[in-house]
């Protein structure tokens, strides 16, 4: 049995209820052959918030560091949202700084293109229409604001009224409809597959 | 200026200890506790100043555990402690409640130490091992019907092993025809007299003093400061409100004309388009609210005048450059008080004002000896302190209790040595700091 705890650091709420509620979906999605289990650590997601997309890209290592020697933290998932569509140069040099300082293997980017509404957006879709094979792909179609009011209703929602519209649109994700949909999830999707991967022990050759 | 200060069972301050520096910078969420810090100041001032009275009404408001019952004091376990060191003094007052006369029932410790580094009060160390108090005496201010069990207990003071029997008296205030009485029965009226001498003479009574008998916490009320206000002989300090800025600026300008130049000075450093403040006698009808207090004074409005010569009068300047003239008076006042407490000084203020006006305040510290103590929600004050981490105090609250963390001493220290066990890099703090501060990198912030 594999315990991970992890942490999450991104720049809003609906970043962090999406992994919150994504991982432990994944876990059994992928059917891995050992059991594991993902601790969330709430005081570290709850108290690392950043102020906003550009600091995250600046300052993440500094969060990730204070998750590892302050929580004992064994992954740190980032979350910015990409205004950027070229999320993998995001993604490269992210990475690159976390290889500079070695710890590769206790962090996890993911970067919604352009913004975790979208991603929610193709949820919320296929929870409305359950039989709908297909949708057109909307990235970089819609403004943010826009965005904000087909998930919510309301261009600027508090939390209060969005958080509970995140939880309910994550408690039963449809990856492959996801993976499908949004590139940028796919990304994640493969990364946080391969970091598993990564935890397990190599089989033994028969 | 007060070097260390530990609090006990003050509202929501528990136990805390500040290591303080010249300027020092309160930052956490709200409600964690940094208005009780400042108050607690206030408290110990008003307390020094024979103010207590203020208190008595709720006393038992400001213990940490609301239930205390503060008529029963023999019973309080939790008594209000504030022990304070700076170079060379340690004082300690502790209050239990109130007598059956409704005076203070309380501890005061007032000692020397030789050691100039002052000593470590955060835990409850053998200060035996530590101190050298050459002198320590016990005074009983205010406290008219002093009782056996109360005193049992200070002779007994398990803390302080090192008191000598010798240097410990009564000074029963107010009571004329007792007005000394001896501890015990060991102690001679001839000890007791030179005991008194001593304690009266001494430079560490009037460091006291000074630095408790003027604690005032400036929150600036800006509706105040659009009126016009009685020109009373006596305004040469700011008032917490800065309500008698008129009176105290008009003043200046007749009897301290080297403040009211450095007042205008600063004024036109900051805000380049005005050049100095300008006064303008009003007339207020009889019936007028400030003609019923004031009766017949000369009443004075605001202005300030640009480098054209246009007067713009207090309503029509905006919040925030009232606001900055009231900063800059209460920094420029002629007898600052030795401990000046701000909240939020940012209000109003442009960021790009703010600079100057934390250059001020660390100017005036240096200069007056004056010791500032601030609070602050603002990234960009925080910024401002990127060099000065020993001066930060971040503040959080766990079950009830304020827990308060030295940015230098504990915070990066404790960073530093999680850095070197676990073997990566250690808190880059050089740059941002109000960013990372909001952000959760350092704590103080809300959940």
């Amino acid at each position: 049995m594999i315990n991970i705890t992890f942490g999450i650091f991104s720049e809003d709420a609906a970043n962090d209820i999406f992994i919150k509620n994504a991982i432990p979906q994944l876990v059994s999605h992928f059917g891995f052959e050992q059991e594991i289990f993902f601790s969330h650590y709430e005081d570290f997601t709850q108290t690392q918030n950043a102020i906003n997309g550009q600091y995250v890209k600046e300052h993440f290592i500094k969060h990730v560091l204070v998750g590892i020697k302050n929580f004992g933290l064994e992954l740190c998932f980032v979350g910015l949202d990409a205004d950027d569509e070229d999320y993998l140069g995001i993604y490269n040099n992210m990475h690159e700084k976390l290889s500079e300082v070695d710890i590769i293997n206790f962090a996890l980017i993911f970067i919604p293109v352009q913004a975790i509404e979208y991603w929610l957006w193709y949820l919320k879709v296929k929870i409305e229409n359950p039989d709908l094979e297909n949708t057109p792909i909307i990235d970089r179609i819609k403004d943010r604001k826009e965005m904000k009011r087909l998930v919510y209703n309301r261009k600027r929602p508090t939390n209060k009224k969005s958080n509970p519209i995140v939880v309910s649109l994550t408690e039963n994700i449809d990856f492959d409809w996801l993976v499908n949909h949004s590139t940028s999830f796919g990304h994640f999707y493969q990364q946080f597959e391969r970091y598993i991967r990564n935890k397990l022990p190599a089989k033994e050759e028969e | 200026m007060i070097k260390t200060i530990r609090i006990q069972n003050f509202r929501s301050l528990k136990d805390v200890t500040l290591n303080l520096q010249d300027v020092n910078l309160l930052i956490g969420p709200n409600n964690s506790g940094k208005s009780n810090l400042l108050k607690a100041f206030e408290f110990l001032g008003d307390f020094y100043i024979n103010r207590f009275y203020k208190y008595k009404k709720n006393l038992a408001s400001y213990f940490f555990s609301r239930n205390v019952d503060v008529k029963n004091s023999n019973r309080n376990d939790q008594p209000i402690i504030f022990t304070i060191t700076s170079g060379f003094f340690f004082y300690q007052l502790e209050i239990y409640g109130l007598n059956e006369n409704n005076n203070p029932v309380l501890n005061q410790l007032i000692g020397i130490t030789n050691n100039k580094d002052g000593i470590d009060i955060k835990e409850n160390v053998d200060l035996n091992d530590v101190l050298t108090l050459k002198k320590v005496f016990y005074n009983c201010l205010l406290q008219n019907n002093y009782n056996n069990k109360f005193r049992k207990k200070i002779i007994n003071y398990p803390d302080f092993p090192y008191i000598q029997k010798d240097y410990f008296i009564i000074h029963h205030k107010g009571e004329e025809d007792s007005k000394f009485s001896l501890i015990n029965d060991g102690v001679h009226a001839s000890d007791f007299v030179k005991a008194e001498n001593f304690a009266t003479s001494t430079d560490y009574f009037e460091e006291i003093n000074n630095r408790f008998s003027n604690t005032i916490i400036y929150s600036v009320n800006i509706s105040n400061l659009k009126k016009p206000y009685p020109t009373l002989e006596d305004d040469y300090s700011v008032k917490s409100d800065a309500s008698n800025l008129v009176a105290f600026l008009d003043n200046m300008r007749d009897n301290k004309p080297g403040t009211m130049e450095a007042i205008n000075a600063s004024l036109n450093e900051c805000i380049k388009e005005f050049k100095s403040i300008s006064f303008e006698k009003v007339a207020l009808p009889e019936n007028h609210d400030l003609r019923k207090i004031y009766g017949d004074k000369t009443f004075k409005r605001l202005g300030v005048q640009d480098i054209y010569g246009q007067i713009y009068w207090a309503d029509e300047l905006s919040d925030g450059t009232l606001y900055f003239l009231a900063l800059l008076a209460i920094i420029h006042q002629p007898n600052p008080p030795k401990l000046l407490m701000v909240e939020e000084p940012e209000n109003g203020i442009h960021p790009r004002r703010i600079k100057e006006l934390m250059d001020y305040f660390f100017e005036i510290a240096e200069k007056q000896g004056v010791q500032v103590i601030m609070t602050t929600h603002s990234t960009v004050v925080i910024d401002q302190f990127v060099d000065f981490p020993e001066s930060v105090f971040v503040f959080d609250k766990t079950d009830q209790a304020t827990t308060i963390k030295n940015l230098k001493t504990d915070i990066m220290a404790e960073d530093a040595k999680q850095a070197e066990k676990l073997n990566v890099p250690k808190l880059d703090l050089s740059q941002s700091l109000g960013d990372h501060w909001a952000s959760g990198l350092i704590g103080g912030v809300p959940r």
